[in-house]
């Protein structure tokens, strides 16, 4: 399961050695192990990449910035995570190289549901955003045709602030003046070949 | 399983809701009668486990009663569901019929996904216990044996547990209550 193992054994590793592997080795970092990356598909990229152009036009004239899905972030004191999408609104909190230790102010991920995606981004990410300090997340199942986005409270803890299945998200709750057209989002999803 | 209301027809309501006979298991979402739920036997074990803990539970605390599956709770003209299970507490002014409840809420609702319900109980649902004023929902998940505590603040719910595997569901509000989680994921009774 992880491609740093000697032996078989998997081999512990810091954050700091995390952040400095090349690009183009995958895995997130549980607790000192390199842990592979969840299995994506077009299905999954090419609702990331909708969502990079909505959240894009959204953060652009508003001074933010929209990046997605192979940069490492510093969640906990053992925890590395790439979410598929972060946005910042203010650009100069995030370093241009290596490890991020800035909480984004959205993070979306983009899921199936399958026990081990459910496990990942309902229960681990969910719990390591939060104490991250991640101010909104979303979770977007292009499967279930669900949006849905939690915002961090005061006590630490994400609120369910809203989720969709159809129609227009005309206010998104942590982003002021964005609108989601979710029945879009779906129609892009359905231009693809269903499944053999 | 998209929820659309029959062409032409007028949409579907609570009286036609509760007219249904026994055994049909279908949900009024948004004025449609879906069968949001098809249950397999993990899913009855489950909702079995949670029962019996609840209602020793409610028995020894003098809350109650604890209802499965069955019943009905209105949520508005054309929204009705069968939560997989409900817990009424002590002093609790809910106005229950032997149709259904009419008005007030549960104080606990749990909700035990499948594949078809995951969508309904995570969004659907959700909203239609954060309408009525549901304090607790907990959502489990079989395949994932996952446990999601819910709580109820400001109109919106908040996530104040979330657990996997084997761990011991004690949640605040429940002084005493412990559910090992491992006993919901396998059909196995054991002493």
């Amino acid at each position: 399961m992880t491609s740093l193992s000697r032996g078989g054994v998997p081999q512990r590793i810091t954050l700091e050695q995390w952040g400095a592997l090349p690009e183009d080795e995958g895995g997130e970092l549980v607790d000192g192990r390199l842990v592979e990356d969840e299995d994506v598909g077009i299905l999954h990229d090419v609702v990331v990449a909708w969502l990079i152009r909505v959240l894009g036009a959204w953060a652009a004239p508003r001074g933010g910035i929209v990046g997605g899905s192979d940069t490492r972030f510093a969640v906990a004191a053992q925890r590395g995570r790439k979410p598929d999408l972060f946005v910042y609104l203010d650009p100069a909190r995030a370093p241009a190289h290596g490890l991020v230790r800035a909480p984004p102010d959205v993070v979306v991920e983009v899921v199936s549901p399958t026990p081990r995606d459910i496990r990942r981004d309902r229960i681990e990410k969910l719990a390591e955003y939060a104490v991250f300090g991640v101010r909104c997340y979303w979770i977007v199942d292009p499967e279930l045709r669900t949006l849905e986005i939690y915002e961090l409270q005061p006590d630490g803890r994400y609120a369910h602030a809203a989720g969709v299945t159809s129609g227009v998200l005309a206010r998104v709750p942590g982003c002021e003046g964005l609108t989601v057209d979710v029945d879009a989002l779906w129609a892009e999803v359905e231009r693809l070949a269903p499944r053999a | 399983m998209q929820p659309v209301p029959s062409s032409g027809a007028s949409a579907a309501t609570w009286a036609d809701f509760i007219c249904l006979p026994e055994g049909d298991s279908r949900e009024l979402i948004d004025g449609a009668l879906i069968e949001v739920d098809v249950p397999t036997e993990l899913h009855e074990h489950i909702v079995t486990a949670l029962a019996a803990h609840l209602y020793f539970w409610a028995k020894a605390h003098g809350a109650g009663p604890v209802l499965a599956s069955g019943y009905r709770v209105k949520v508005s003209e054309t929204r009705g569901v069968m939560p997989d299970l409900q817990l009424y507490r002590r002093g609790n002014t809910a106005r229950r019929t032997p149709e259904g409840l009419v008005g007030g809420h549960p104080d606990l609702v749990v909700e035990v996904v499948s594949p078809t319900s995951r969508r309904y109980d995570r969004v659907t649902k959700l909203e239609y216990y954060t309408a009525i004023g549901v304090p607790e929902y907990w959502i489990v998940d079989p395949e994932a044996r996952t446990l999601e505590r819910l709580s109820l603040r400001d109109g919106a719910y908040t996530i104040v547990q979330s657990l996997a595997e084997d761990a011991v569901f004690a949640p605040a509000g429940f002084d005493g209550l412990a559910i090992p989680l491992a006993e919901l994921w396998s059909l196995e009774v054991e002493e």
